[in-house]
């Protein structure tokens, strides 16, 4: 196993075993695998909406209220 | 399956139902037809994984019956509907493509399949899907690897794919499918159909095994766009079941259907939407195009700033919201999962609270971008997706230049963008490849808007032959 791929499989044991989810060896190897080719764009994403002209973004999942005359209905 | 049979089985939904208003096709006939269909294409196809066989010919005869006195339950009567079997239907088993419920009874139907059967629609089976509708392939490692009607060495896409194949392949008029990041589009695209993406809220999802909550839809896939009006007004609308769903009036989505596109306003986004296409799509597409513009559309070029970085959102949420809905059986039944499924549940167990949160965030930037758009533009067009349909079993695709790309990413290139922004989408059939293999053009409209995505698909069809075209199967 390559060291990155030692590095990979070592990073999804430690947050498998933070999200209480125990993963057998051969199944860190491929989660890394995937999580490896996401995370360099999450991250990336994360900077992005980190910048000052995005400051005011919400996310899209927040409660939103009915207006006065929905709660008169 | 008799030629009387066949020629039933090549009527439109539309042309079926005012055939039967008219007295001159029996329900039973139809249920026959689309049953006989099913039994000639299905052992090779795997688009089912429930037949009605005998419900269904009980439900036609009592359909023949009020028809014959004049009774008529709606748009529907007497049509043979299939569902993506991550639909509930009441007392029959749902399994959402899975072993882990594969032996789920549901005790009530699910809102789109009460709303079908009072529209007079006849349940004809339950459609394969990708596991849990969490892939793009439909090979499903415990009902089959569906198969596309096109030709059986390549994939329906997905995760409705059983429905689009269904459809397809004439073994039912129309079908429903949910849509979360494309599975909805992406098999309509590959199978020569029409089928929409509603907006965020337009129709309930009670009653529907979820993917992903925060972006999930179920809406008709049809062989065209009057079909898929049809079917979709049957289904519209608010749900007091369904807190997604919005309050908004559902309109007659027949009416106008062919008013025309006359001064139309299409956007193109520059710099995304023709980007890293194969060429038979990038030609399809815009010959397309250009069809819409010789009906009297004119192209607005648009500027998305924030366009890329869609996928990697997309990937984020579709991911992390599944994870925590299956949490407990990964954990109590990780082996009976499928190994791409169970590898994508446990990837989303691992992205970050921030990554989920900052992707929710860009979804507003990209909606408030899209939305700032609609002031110069009515609706855009761009390819489906950016490849005709692959060899069963591939799981990475050459684009362009040879170089092999992920599936998962790849597919979702342009459904991903309806999908973060809660916008209405349509896939209208609009060519093929030089192997014959379907290529889909996807409409993105304004939120409730989709009678105008249904106008122009109609424009273009009443112009076009694409979709009368039929697999020879």
């Amino acid at each position: 196993m390559s060291e990155d791929a030692m590095c990979g499989a070592a990073r999804v044991r430690l947050l498998a075993a933070c999200a209480g989810l125990t993963l057998p060896p051969e199944r860190e190897a491929r989660v890394a695998a995937v999580l490896d080719a996401w995370l360099p764009d999450a991250n990336a994403l994360n900077s992005k909406m980190g910048a000052p002209g995005h400051r005011e973004l919400v996310p899209a999942t927040i409660l939103v209220h009915a207006s006065a005359a929905e709660h008169e209905e | 399956m008799n030629a009387s049979q066949r020629e039933l089985s090549q009527l439109t939904l539309a042309d079926a139902a005012r055939r039967v208003k008219a007295g001159e096709v029996s329900p039973v006939e139809l249920v026959e037809a689309s049953l006989s269909r099913i039994e000639a294409v299905d052992p090779t196809l795997s688009a089912y994984i429930s037949v009605f066989a005998d419900e269904a010919r009980q439900v036609a005869q009592a359909a023949e019956i009020m028809c014959s006195v004049g009774h008529d339950l709606g748009p529907l009567h007497g049509i043979p509907v299939a569902l993506k079997d991550n639909v509930a239907v009441r007392g029959t088993r749902t399994t959402a493509g899975s072993k882990i419920l594969a032996d789920w009874i549901p005790a009530h139907d699910a809102t789109v399949t009460n709303r079908l059967r009072r529209a007079g629609a006849i349940l004809i089976g339950k459609t394969n899907l990708h596991e849990f509708a969490w892939g793009g392939t439909s090979a499903n490692p415990h009902y089959g690897t569906v198969r596309n009607p096109w030709n059986p060495e390549r994939f329906p896409a997905g995760s409705s794919g059983g429905s689009g194949a269904a459809v397809a392949a004439r073994t039912c008029f129309g079908a429903i499918g949910t849509d979360t990041g494309g599975s909805i589009r992406l098999p309509s695209a590959v199978n020569g159909l029409v089928g929409i993406r509603p907006t965020y809220g337009r129709v309930s999802n009670h009653g529907i095994v979820p993917l992903a909550w925060s972006m999930d839809t179920a809406g008709p896939m049809t062989r065209t766009v009057e079909d898929c009006a049809l079917m979709f007004g049957a289904i519209a609308g608010h749900d007091p079941n369904d807190p997604t769903t919005a309050r908004h009036p559902v309109p007659d989505y027949l009416l106008g259907l062919d008013d025309g596109i006359e001064g139309l306003r299409i956007g193109i986004v520059s710099g995304y939407f023709f980007d890293h296409l194969q060429a038979p799509v990038r030609d399809a597409v815009k010959d397309a195009l250009d069809t819409l513009v010789s009906l009297g559309a004119r192209l607005v070029e648009i500027d998305i700033a924030n366009i890329h970085g869609n996928i990697s959102a997309q990937l984020t949420i579709e991911a992390a919201e599944p994870s925590a809905y299956h949490q407990r059986w990964l954990r109590e039944r990780p082996d009976d999962y499928g190994d791409d499924v169970r590898t994508l549940l446990e990837v989303g167990e691992l992205l970050l609270a921030t990554h989920y949160i900052q992707a929710q965030r860009y979804r507003t930037l990209l909606r408030n971008e899209f939305m700032e758009a609609f002031r110069s533009v009515d609706l855009f067009v761009c390819p489906t997706l950016p490849f005709t349909a692959t060899r069963v079993g591939e799981m990475k695709v050459v684009i362009e230049g040879g170089v092999e790309e992920d599936m998962l990413s790849a597919i979702m290139q342009f459904t991903g963008v309806p999908s973060l922004t809660g916008l209405p989408s349509l896939n209208v059939p609009c060519g093929f490849d030089p192997d014959g293999l379907p290529i889909g053009m996807q409409l993105i409209g304004k939120p409730f808007d989709e009678a105008a995505l249904f106008r122009a698909g109609a424009a273009y069809q009443a112009s076009t032959g694409h979709h009368l075209k039929q697999p020879d199967l």
